[in-house]
């Protein structure tokens, strides 16, 4: 073959050179300047992998070490995970993984485990229901099988807290939430102890607000006798608790279903059978009635609701703003996944931006007519612009510094979008990307797999100034993701920052393996 | 010769035997025109010189006998044909031949004689006929051809320097393992594989199967084969002869990097009414072909296949329905030899009735008007051709595509011999207009072009010489220089190729053959009016190709060769040779490949003149893909290993014919998913074998005569692996196939 023509290699570092390594995750950089990458390789039964630890200097050219992490292990990781940035697994804080391993007999507990990817210590945190890991990842509550109710908090001092039974949990800022059995609602701080800070509760929900958390707690009204029939159940109360100031206040509905608005003002109780929505005034438990509408949008940062009615024949939106009259506009809101939604919200489906400033309308939201279209929110009768080509259909969208929306879209195949960029201001798009999936979105730059032939494609750095693109590994690229960025907010597609990537071409190759590149 | 019968004078008349003749032979009607020679008992004949007078009576001699004549026709049985040559003995003495209108009129001396009528290629016959008798009718005699020999006519043509295959006569009708279609006897050659049985889809030389291009008469054929498993889309019998270049093709073929297939038409008859009738088991036609008044002839075939009506008794959902027609046209018109062809084809695949959007649709029509005049001792021959393509097809079962496309190709060249050299040059040109429809398609509209309205315009000109440089040195060289211009895209390619044969001895040689080519992306497989496109994304396909071939004859009725060849491309491939979602509009979906070949072919081959005929064929090749990022790998087509053994045996009027075939397996990458790692497992389909089995019979009668055929491919019923399949564990892939039989039936009766 020598006298054949051979196109160039991928570019960056050779790693490893095999056809069975997988990378899962970059591991959380501890500050001793060694990358650290999570792989699986197949362990003895087709069903259970090993987890190795590959180690490298990026500034030194020595090679990298291995590490056997934990082997034979059954872990579900999802078909193709950390093949498209996406994670494989939790982190907790300390870059440790979360490991946990479904029980063969179909019981709905597992086994977690808890590995060091650095010190390859490993901790069996036991059988599981589930587990909760706090946002900063630093805490773990681990709530036990249903047959023993019991819950452990593993916090990030160490400590080893066994918490009982308890009902409802949620991390939220510096506390960890959680209802026992006694029916109390207690916080629990790093270092701290437990809090009662209601009664008598049988479970709440956190709101998400503008400010200070609010919860809504559920009261039973009266204890069931254990013979009575669900219907015949009376509701439970509700009031709201400013997780702040403590202070409890009675929930003008409770007898009906209802619904927050993000700033905790407003309850939204929607009747589809009289086919209508009642805005009550959280604090006055004044009521406004609006009809022929049943669905409803917050526009973020506004005290605007849209609303609609799915149902209806046509498509007409009525936008709500206080003391204001209702505005009538033609559209159909279509929420759209996006990918830089707050940590709680991710990926969370809206018709708005996350700023608010724009508003995303289909009257045709599936089949061959579907046209996303976009338009300024301030200007709700304004011009509407597509965002992706008519018949496609998008999968989630990045807002871009510039105000731009960089969106992908697909037509016959998921694995496959092509990706626009658009100006909602003027309508202006273009393509930057084809037939792949976008990896990570960056301040100046992107990182996608083009032209994705069953899980394989070009991994392409491109610019989104200029579209002009950079192919970094052709055609085989069968995964990568981006190093998190040291800083939460900076820039995971910034000029140098690394990216693993997995080549492994149709026929074995002397550049199959795992590589590492600096985005150019 | 007639008139020699006065040689019998001097034989020794022998009194017809027992007369015997063949089973077979026949004669009609008894001359009566012997009466014009009459000599009357005991005198000489007329004009015989007298005894001169002698005072000494001399002995006695025996008297003169008296001579009569017999005339008549030597005719083929079965066709009528006349037989030119045959050659008539009376008694024992040779009476004299037939002529060029297999007549006959020989004089003998009276009384009951022996006739004995000889041919080559014919059984001889005998009977009994009295020149003097009775007038009668004159004489037919019809002679049976022999079965131990096919019998063909000689047909002097200069010998091509380029290394090819030609089929002629039941080689393109009767071989084994071809259901009696002249292109399917490709994929017993040297340097073809067949991607997967019975699909005829051959990838030659390394090549994709869209790098290989088929003529008729030098017009591209843009479909060869009726769907499914339908036969190729001209009728058998409307060939003449089927060349096949496996590479190093003589400059007047391009725009194809890999192989050519070029089929001669047969020239419409002068003589007398020739007509064909066929029935299949899937399909019936005709071939009628007479002459024109003063000068020419008409050959008018047709095919029609009622698969459909078979099919949909089986199954009410399938609408399955293909036909064909050919038509050529001989005449001379003052100093111009005109041919008009006009050929076309029409398939129609519904698989669900009810559902139209997956409705396969293929059509295609040429016709083409020739014209050939004799200029400055050489030949001038132009021609124009229109074209007319359609397509229907669903892509990806979402966005129905129809493409349609008109195309006009000219063609001009002039050939002259001279005494050291011949010598040719010529221009050939193809502008078609692409009219795709696709419904619903919201892509960008700089994805593929495959999906616009386009024109392309292919122009090309060569020029070409032979120069016999020695008794034993045959160079020549040939120069084709090839513009592409589709849209707004362009390309020109200087296409340099070299033939030569160097004889070692009388009977050995050496051919050597190389150059370049270069041809426009192109699908997998050829699909009317899916052609045309690319230019600005993937590029021009190219290929430099190289060949080293040793010839022998030196083995007794055995030809012999052994070639060496090594073919660089640059290839438009699939870029995922398996993809769940095929989408011929996606801009990835070729992808531009450096690709190698490099192999050794055998050919061992037994002419259909003997009794035993066929040859067997190996192919022993490495196929390359240079792919991303500086991997390499075999093609997806590879077949490393390629064995055909082709015969026929004349038995009588029976001949039994086999073809046994082997190739071990092609790549096939399994996309698998274990634990949640996605991985590639590149792994080889299982070998594949096949015996064929073929028995023809020919029943003569007077004026026509009957072939009946029965075919079963694959025997053995050997299972064709045509994929793999995921279990979820890699050591346990499952594999996809099925195992077929392909029984085939039919009468052919002709006159």
């Amino acid at each position: 073959m020598s006298c054949a023509p051979r196109s160039n290699p991928p570019a960056g570092r050779q790693l490893l050179a095999d056809r069975v390594s997988s990378p899962r995750a970059f591991v959380r950089p501890n500050g001793d300047g060694i990358t650290r990458l999570v792989l699986t390789r197949p362990g003895k039964s087709a069903f259970t992998q090993d987890f190795y630890v590959l180690a490298f200097d990026p500034a030194s050219s020595a090679p990298p070490t291995q590490q056997l992490l934990v082997a034979g292990l059954a872990t579900p990781l999802g078909s193709g995970c950390g093949q498209r940035g996406g994670g494989c697994f939790e982190t907790d804080a300390r870059g440790r993984l979360l490991l946990s391993m479904p029980p063969l007999s179909g019981e709905l507990v597992a086994d977690l485990l808890r590995a060091d990817p650095v010190t390859g210590e490993l901790f069996d945190l036991g059988p599981t229901y589930y587990h909760e890991l706090s946002p900063d990842g630093q805490r773990l509550l681990v709530h036990g099988p249903p047959s023993e109710d019991l819950a452990t908090l593993y916090d990030e001092d160490e400590r080893v807290i066994p918490l009982g039974s308890i009902q409802t949990s949620t991390f939220i800022g510096a506390f960890l939430y959680y209802v026992d059995d006694q029916q109390r609602l207690s916080r629990l701080a790093v270092g701290g102890t437990p809090e009662v800070i209601a009664t008598g509760v049988d479970s709440f929900v956190s709101v998400t607000t503008a400010g200070a958390p609010l919860f809504q707690l559920y009261r039973p009204a009266t204890a069931p006798p254990n013979d009575m029939q669900p219907s015949q159940i009376t509701p439970d109360t509700v009031s709201f608790l400013d997780t702040v100031t403590l202070q409890e206040t009675p929930s003008p509905v409770s007898d009906r279903g209802f619904d927050v608005s993000p700033d905790g003002a407003w309850l939204l109780v929607p009747d589809y059978v009289a086919d209508d929505i009642t805005f009550i005034d959280r604090a006055t438990g004044a009521q406004q009635v609006i009809p022929s509408v049943t669905t409803y949008q917050w526009r973020p940062g506004h005290d605007e609701a849209w609303l609609s009615d799915p149902q209806a024949p046509t498509d007409t939106i009525a936008i709500r703003k206080p003391g204001a009259a209702l505005q009538q506009i033609t559209g159909r809101l279509y929420p759209v996944p996006c990918a830089t939604a707050q940590p709680d919200l991710d990926q969370q489906m809206a018709a708005f931006t996350p700023d608010g400033a724009y508003w995303f309308s289909n009257t045709m939201p599936y089949g061959r007519d579907s046209l996303w279209q976009v338009g300024s929110a301030d200007d709700p009768a304004g011009p509407l612009f597509p965002v992706t080509p008519r018949g496609s259909q998008p999968t989630v969208y990045w807002p871009l510094a510039d105000g731009r929306l960089l969106a992908p879209a697909w037509t016959s195949n998921p694995d496959r979008s092509d990706v626009y960029v658009v100006d909602p201001r003027t309508g202006d798009r273009v393509v930057m990307g084809e037939e792949g999936s976008v990896i990570a979105v960056g301040g100046t730059r992107f990182l996608m797999i083009q032209r994705v032939n069953e899980y394989e494609g070009d991994l392409t750095s491109i610019a989104l100034a200029t579209g002009q693109s950079t192919m970094l590994a052709p055609e085989f690229t069968l995964g990568a993701f981006v190093q998190p960025p040291a800083t939460d907010g900076g820039d995971p597609v910034a000029p140098g920052a690394q990216v693993v990537f997995q080549y492994q071409a149709r026929y074995p190759s002397p550049y199959d393996g795992i590589w590492v590149a600096a985005v150019p | 010769m007639i008139g020699q019968g006065v040689l019998l004078a001097l034989v020794v008349l022998a009194q017809v035997g027992d007369g015997a003749t063949s089973p077979d032979a026949a004669v009609t009607g008894q001359d009566a025109g012997a009466g014009d020679a009459a000599v009357p008992d005991g005198g000489a004949p007329d004009g015989a010189a007298t005894a001169p007078a002698a005072s000494v009576a001399p002995p006695a001699l025996p008297a003169a006998p008296s001579l009569g004549h017999v005339a008549g026709r030597v005719l083929s049985k079965g066709s009528r044909a006349p037989i030119v040559g045959a050659t008539l003995a009376i008694g024992e003495g040779p009476a004299g031949d037939s002529d060029t209108a297999g007549r006959f009129d020989v004089q003998a001396p009276c009384g009951r004689r022996h006739l004995l009528v000889q041919a080559p290629g014919f059984e001889p016959l005998a009977t009994d006929v009295d020149p003097c008798g009775a007038p009668a009718a004159a004489l037919t005699l019809r002679l049976v051809p022999d079965g131990a020999a096919a019998s063909f006519q000689t047909v002097v043509r200069a010998r091509s320097v380029h290394p090819g295959v030609t089929l002629t006569d039941e080689e393109l009708t009767q071989t084994a393992g071809t259901l009696g279609d002249p292109f399917r006897a490709l994929e017993s050659l040297p340097g073809v594989a067949t991607i997967a049985w019975p699909a005829p889809i051959y990838a030659v030389r390394g090549s994709n199967p869209g790098n290989t291009g088929f003529f008729l008469d030098g017009i591209r054929v843009p479909a060869l084969f009726h769907l499914a498993l339908g036969p190729s889309v001209i009728h058998p019998y409307f060939f003449e002869d089927l060349a096949f270049y496996p590479g190093s093709a003589p400059a007047r073929f391009g725009r194809y990097v890999a192989g050519i297939v070029a089929a001669d038409t047969r020239g419409a008859a002068t003589d007398r009414v020739h007509a064909s009738v066929d029935v299949r088991l899937f399909d019936a036609g005709a071939l009628v072909s007479a002459p024109l008044p003063d000068d020419g002839g008409v050959t008018v075939a047709a095919r029609y296949s009622y698969t459909g009506e078979l099919v949909s008794l089986l199954d009410q959902n399938i609408q399955l329905a293909y036909w064909d027609y050919q038509l050529r046209v001989d005449r001379r018109v003052g100093p111009f030899q005109l041919t008009l062809l006009a050929f076309g084809s029409h398939d129609r695949l519904v698989p669900e009735r009810d559902d139209t959007a997956d409705e396969l649709v293929l059509d295609f029509h040429r016709v083409s008007l020739r014209a050939s005049v004799p200029v400055l001792s050489g030949r001038l021959q132009g021609s124009i051709a229109l074209g007319s393509d359609h397509t229907q097809a669903p892509i990806q079962d979402v966005y129905p595509i129809e493409a349609d496309a008109l195309s006009v190709a000219p063609r001009l060249s002039f050939a002259r011999a001279f005494t050291a050299a011949d010598v040719s040059a010529g221009f050939d040109g193809e502008i078609i207009r692409y009219a795709p429809l696709i419904q619903g398609d919201p892509r960008p509209q700089d994805s593929s072009d495959l999906g616009q309205r386009r024109v392309a315009t292919l122009l090309a000109g060569y020029a070409s010489t032979t120069l016999r440089l020695h008794r034993r040195v045959e160079v020549t060289p040939e120069l084709r220089l090839d513009s592409y211009r589709v849209g707004g895209a362009a390309a020109h390619d200087w296409g340099p190729r070299l033939a030569a044969r160097v004889a070692l001895a009388d009977d050995t040689s050496i051919r050597v053959a190389g150059g370049r080519f270069t041809q426009l992306p192109s699908l997998p497989l050829q699909v009317p009016g899916g052609d045309g496109f690319g230019l600005r994304t993937p590029g021009l396909q190219s290929a430099w190709q190289a060949s080293l071939a040793i010839e022998t004859r030196h083995f007794a009725a055995v030809d012999a060769s052994v070639t060496g060849y090594v073919q660089q491309y640059v290839l438009t491939d699939l870029r995922d040779p398996a993809p769940t979602k095929p989408d011929p509009l996606a801009d990835d979906f070729l992808i531009a490949r450096d690709a190698l070949s490099y192999g050794l072919e055998l050919m061992l081959r037994r002419p259909q003149t003997e009794r035993l005929y066929g040859w067997l064929s190996y192919t022993l090749s490495n196929n390359l893909r240079s792919y991303g990022g500086g991997a390499y790998g075999p093609s997806d087509w590879d077949q490393r290993h390629i064995l055909n053994l082709v015969a026929g045996y004349r038995w009588g009027r029976t001949t039994l014919g086999g073809r046994a075939h082997y190739n071990s397996g092609r790549p096939y990458v399994l996309y698998g998913d274990a634990g949640g790692a996605t991985a590639l497992y590149p792994r080889r389909l299982p070998a594949f074998y096949q015996l064929d089995l073929r028995v023809d019979h020919r029943v003569y009668y007077d004026a026509f005569q009957l072939d009946v055929y029965a075919e079963v491919q694959n025997v053995t019923r050997t299972r064709q692996v045509y994929g793999l399949s995921w279990t979820g564990d890699p050591d346990h892939i499952g594999q996809k196939s099925f195992s077929l039989v392909l029984p085939s039936i039919g009468l052919r009766a002709e006159f």
